[in-house]
């Protein structure tokens, strides 16, 4: 592109009538010239930003911290985006040159660790507070969807942490994103308290939740025998499933409606191609809406007051 | 409440013979409204099942007896297209089966038995032919609901595939397999009275008149 822009300049389109005053018969030709030479050179190496000659790291942590409106201790914010490869490589390159190796920084393993037991904990706490009704083998299912390290690793990507990153190798892998990021919320917790870094988790790692269909995570093996347990530790009565209506029964495109009964009411309908499926998916719904995930539940609250972490994992910890 | 697929037309299904009273006094909450609210890219199973309701082929049954065929024709047409579902659109597969009896017994308005004449040519030369109503009546009792249907749509590549969801039935008598996929009729505009052919003997004879034929008269 340096080509065409210096063909620009030597003719500058300043002036009343800008630049259209004739076909460019010249640009194509330069875009194919252009496109052949990168064509003969053959893939390149990625050139990442920070290898860039006026890539000011300081300045970029910092405007870092500012996007996300928060004050970050600057060597905890270096240190959580300093990954272990980067360290290795550096000794490696010493004892090359000749020098003992031996180096006075930390890499982010362990701040990583504290900052996985921060997001595991409030996550836990606020799908457990947000959603009481659920039981929680479902919540950990919540759980496990939003801290992998394939959800992290998309967050940390997202906010621009893959150039601000100091490892060995780009680009960054999924482990080394998402471990970055946990040390980031960690280093936040060091700098501004828990609350802020709890806050963030809230506003980056729930949100993900926003307009997701939750009964993917809450669909039970077994529905049937999960509705007559729910029903029984509820002290209601047995469900009955009954047969609503069959569309084109004869047909491949059958569509089977089915309600599921206790005591004479209605507690779930469930649809499908087969009796079975529209069963199962009736006791599904009739769980779904005794848990409150089904499809019209209330927007997440995200104004919400918790309890201290330390205070939650106590009282999940004493029972 | 889950956002269950039941459309419009199945609800009228609902009205039919297969619900019990207890569903339609307790379901009120059960009533669904919009399928596409939130969009996940991965479809889950409720996402799955809830369109396989939505879209699945409602069989609906017509009686054309005493009714206007072209009248008939586009109550019959709305049902084959999709028209009434919320969700329509011409180019989603979501028409449904109609199945028409009794055609034989359709009323055609005014003088248009004698009047009305349909078309044909064979495409050789002298090939052109013009049939009154009764003659094709005659012929094929179901041809005059068929061709009401057929013009009565546009004329577009969809209309032979829409024909071919249209089952067609001289009198009241239909296979079992066809029936059993009935789960809606469409009713019918025309109220049909009953004949006087069609009382007992006896409620005749015993219904109070104001004058009786005498006893000699002899009725043709």
């Amino acid at each position: 592109m340096i080509v065409v822009r210096r063909l620009f300049q030597t003719f500058p389109t300043t002036g009343v009538v800008q630049g259209s005053r004739h076909f460019h018969r010249w640009l194509a030709p330069t875009l194919k010239t252009l496109n052949n030479r990168r064509k003969k050179m053959g893939p390149q190496e990625p050139s990442p930003r920070n290898t860039f000659a006026e890539w000011n790291y300081d300045a970029e942590l910092y405007a870092f911290g500012q996007r996300l409106q928060e004050d970050f201790d600057k060597d905890a914010l270096k240190q959580a985006l300093l990954d272990q490869s980067f360290i290795q490589e550096q000794e490696h390159q010493q004892q090359e040159v000749g020098i003992e190796p031996g180096l006075e920084i930390q890499d982010n393993s362990k701040m990583s660790l504290e900052g996985d037991r921060l997001i595991q904990l409030y996550v836990e706490q606020y799908l457990s507070s947000t959603l009481p009704k659920l039981p929680k083998k479902y919540i950990r299912n919540i759980k496990a969807h939003l801290v992998n390290d394939e959800m992290l690793a998309y967050i940390s990507k997202d906010l621009g942490m893959r150039d601000l990153i100091q490892r060995a190798n780009y680009p960054v892998e999924e482990a080394v994103l998402a471990r970055s990021f946990k040390s980031v919320i960690q280093a936040l917790a060091l700098s501004s308290g828990e609350d802020r870094a709890c806050a963030l988790v809230r506003d980056l790692v729930v949100s993900q939740l926003v307009g997701r269909d939750l009964t993917p995570f809450c669909t039970p093996d077994d529905p049937l025998e999960e509705l007559k347990n729910h029903l029984k530790a509820n002290g209601q009565e047995a469900p009955e499933p009954r047969l609503i209506s069959v569309i084109g029964k004869n047909t491949i495109l059958a569509s089977y409606d089915v309600g599921m009964y206790s005591s004479k009411v209605m507690i779930g309908r469930g649809f499908g191609e087969s009796a079975d499926m529209a069963q199962s998916m009736a006791c599904c719904d009739a769980l779904w809406r005794a848990w409150d995930v089904g499809t019209k539940r209330k927007p997440l609250p995200f104004k919400l007051e918790l309890l201290p972490l330390a205070k939650f994992a106590a009282s999940t910890a004493s029972p | 409440m889950t956002n269950l697929g039941m459309t419009e037309c199945d609800r009228n299904a609902k009205q039919d013979a297969l619900i019990t009273d207890l569903k339609n006094k307790e379901s009120s909450d059960f009533v669904v409204e919009n399928l596409f609210l939130s969009c996940d890219l991965a479809m889950s199973t409720l996402k799955r099942v809830t369109q396989w309701q939505a879209f699945s082929r409602v069989w609906h049954l017509y009686d054309a007896k005493w009714q206007n065929p072209f009248d008939s024709a586009k109550l019959i047409i709305k049902h084959l297209q999709g028209l009434h579902k919320p969700f329509y659109h011409p180019m989603s597969d979501c028409g449904d089966m109609v199945v028409v009896t009794n055609t034989k017994d359709i009323a055609l308005p005014g003088d248009e038995w004698k009047k009305r004449v349909y078309f044909h040519h064979t495409g050789y030369p002298g090939g052109a032919s013009w049939t009154l109503a009764w003659e094709l009546h005659e012929k094929d009792p179901t041809m005059i609901v068929k061709k009401a249907v057929y013009t009565g749509m546009d004329g577009n590549l969809q209309r032979r595939y829409t024909m071919q969801r249209l089952l067609l039935f001289p009198d009241d008598q239909v296979p079992d397999d066809i029936m059993e996929n009935i789960t809606n009729q469409i009713r019918a505009p025309r109220p049909v009275p009953k004949m006087m052919t069609e009382y007992p003997e006896d409620l005749m004879k015993s219904f109070p008149r104001v004058s009786q034929f005498p006893k000699d008269f002899v009725l043709k």
